[in-house]
């Protein structure tokens, strides 16, 4: 997208971490902007903030895993802010798996906030963008998908669905004027992974970083983007491990990394 | 490993490859533990199994119902003894169009496909912890691995089962419980029908694909696929730079179909 002036861009997971950043970057450049969180405090404080930096914004609290609710704010938007010209999916939640005792709710709360909030939205949005021939949507998914991490099985899982989704649907809706953007993300520094460490030589992105990078990516018209660079890497070649191959670097890697650390965080 | 006396339970037992598994196993001196919720077919495979004298206990359920598929699976543990191998092979599919998106099918993707699984996983998990020895064998797809045409909610739901059961593998396998995850191409089976593509290569039948299957459960391999030339076909599509996979898929889509891509 050339020129980002007065573009109708929605964002969900607003409220926190990555999706906070991309707004700000986004209202920087004159975009008319729908947040969506769950947090009503940082929702609201985030729309004061850009308003008063004089971009055009509604926020509203919804959890996009909810289809009537998350389908009501999405008409609205459209409804107040004008047709959507881009949706940009960050919403995002992290559970750690027991392996021993999986946790289904936790999958299944995932699978919901990740994959079908996204769902959810393209059902929305799509039917206007096809009769306009144009539109951008953007999912943020994760370099965890690539392969089902250990610890992380549930959320590999949920964000596997959703860069499969959209890597199913970008063939034809390209051709119709629609481009779809996947950002596999790796670790960065917000709420989410809090509590989590990375071992050197790798660091935790900066939100802001991010955001810049997804920014670049969508505005490249990038099919595909993963970073931080490292961290991708290293995926690609945990990637194209035979699967026995995979299992012995992972119980290596959680030794390695989960030797003092205790019992995935309990659940709220 | 030897099957004889074995409990296995399967999940989606009446119908496809599950159907044909079942016969399988029982003529390895399985005792089987039936799941579905198609009432004629599971009383029909029951019937078989009932006059080949193959010890069965046979429960409708529906694998989306998490407190029916626990009590289920907690029934046939009282008849058959404690389960050795579960097979979650309940499975639907749908299909994905631009113009229809079809979003309450998606939704029943994900919960058939990964919910329904992950219940019937978390029903035997713990008794397999505390003997510590087991096998879980989960049927996912080679459609899982990358996004296919036409079947986005399909594709996106075997990824996520295969990712599940993969984040699961090493660490259960350290506690003697062995992780198979099955990925079947083309098969000719019930699902099938309701596909709008030609399959490229030639379906090869359910019981090819149990036979497939067996081998990898006597083997306790970590990943079954199959068939070949379908392997191939991915690992080769797996190579391709995100332009031409794009590019690929819908050449594809339009030789192999009438829908609009």
């Amino acid at each position: 997208m050339d020129d980002w002036a007065r573009k109708v861009v929605i964002v969900t997971g607003a409220s926190g971490g990555v999706g906070t950043a991309l707004c700000r970057l986004l209202a920087s450049r004159g975009c008319r902007l729908g947040l969506v969180g769950r947090s009503r405090v940082a929702l609201e404080a985030l729309a004061e903030e850009l308003r008063q930096a004089g971009a055009a914004c509604l926020a509203c609290e919804t959890d996009v895993g909810e289809r009537a609710a998350w389908t009501e704010t999405l008409t609205q938007f459209e409804h107040r802010l004008g047709p959507a010209d881009m949706f940009i999916h960050t919403a995002g939640r992290l559970h750690l798996t027991d392996p021993l005792r999986p946790n289904i709710d936790d999958l299944a709360e995932m699978l919901r906030v990740h994959y079908l909030g996204f769902v959810y939205a393209v059902q929305v949005l799509l039917p206007g963008m096809l009769d306009r021939g144009r539109g951008h949507l953007v999912a943020v998914g994760s370099l965890g998908s690539w392969r089902g991490l250990p610890r992380a099985a549930a959320y590999s899982a949920s964000k596997a669905a959703l860069s499969t989704y959209v890597e199913s649907l970008r063939p034809p809706l390209r051709q119709r004027g629609i481009l779809l953007t996947t950002i596999h993300l790796g670790l960065v520094r917000t709420s989410m992974t809090d509590g989590l460490s990375v071992p050197r030589p790798w660091r935790m992105l900066a939100p802001d970083d991010a955001a810049r990078r997804i920014i670049r990516a969508v505005e490249r018209r990038q099919r595909e983007a993963a970073f931080p660079c490292g961290q991708a890497w290293a995926m690609r070649l945990v990637h194209k491990l035979p699967p026995w191959a995979f299992d012995w670097c992972m119980t290596q890697a959680d030794r390695y990394l989960f030797r003092t650390a205790a019992a995935p965080r309990p659940t709220p | 490993m030897s099957l004889a006396g074995r409990v296995a339970v399967v999940t989606g037992a009446a119908g496809g490859i599950g159907q044909a598994l079942c016969r399988a196993l029982a003529r390895h001196g399985c005792a089987l533990g039936l799941l579905d919720c198609n009432e004629a077919g599971l009383a029909t495979l029951a019937d078989t199994l009932a006059s080949a004298q193959a010890p069965h206990a046979a429960e409708i359920v529906d694998v989306r119902r998490r407190t029916d598929v626990q009590r289920a699976i907690a029934s046939m543990e009282r008849k058959l003894g404690p389960v050795d191998i579960l097979v979650a092979c309940a499975g639907v599919t749908g299909v994905t169009l631009v113009r229809q998106l079809a979003v309450e099918e998606t939704e029943h993707l994900l919960e058939v496909n990964v919910l329904g699984a992950a219940y019937a996983i978390e029903a035997v998990l713990p008794g397999m912890l505390a003997r510590r020895q087991g096998q879980i064998v989960g049927v996912s797809s080679l459609a899982g691995c990358r996004g296919m045409p036409f079947s986005a909610g399909y594709s996106a739901s075997k990824a996520a089962l295969s990712v599940f059961l993969e984040g699961l593998r090493p660490p259960l396998r350290r506690k003697g419980i062995y992780v198979t995850i099955v990925l079947p191409g083309h098969v000719r089976t019930p699902l099938m029908d309701a596909a709008v593509v030609k399959p490229p290569m030639p379906p090869i039948s359910p019981d090819e694909a149990a036979q497939h299957i067996l081998r990898a459960i006597r083997r306790r391999s970590r990943v079954c696929a199959f068939p070949r030339r379908t392997c191939l076909g991915l690992a080769y599509l797996n190579c391709l730079p995100t332009r031409l996979f794009d590019w690929t898929m819908t050449i594809g889509a339009r030789r192999t179909s009438d829908v609009e891509y």
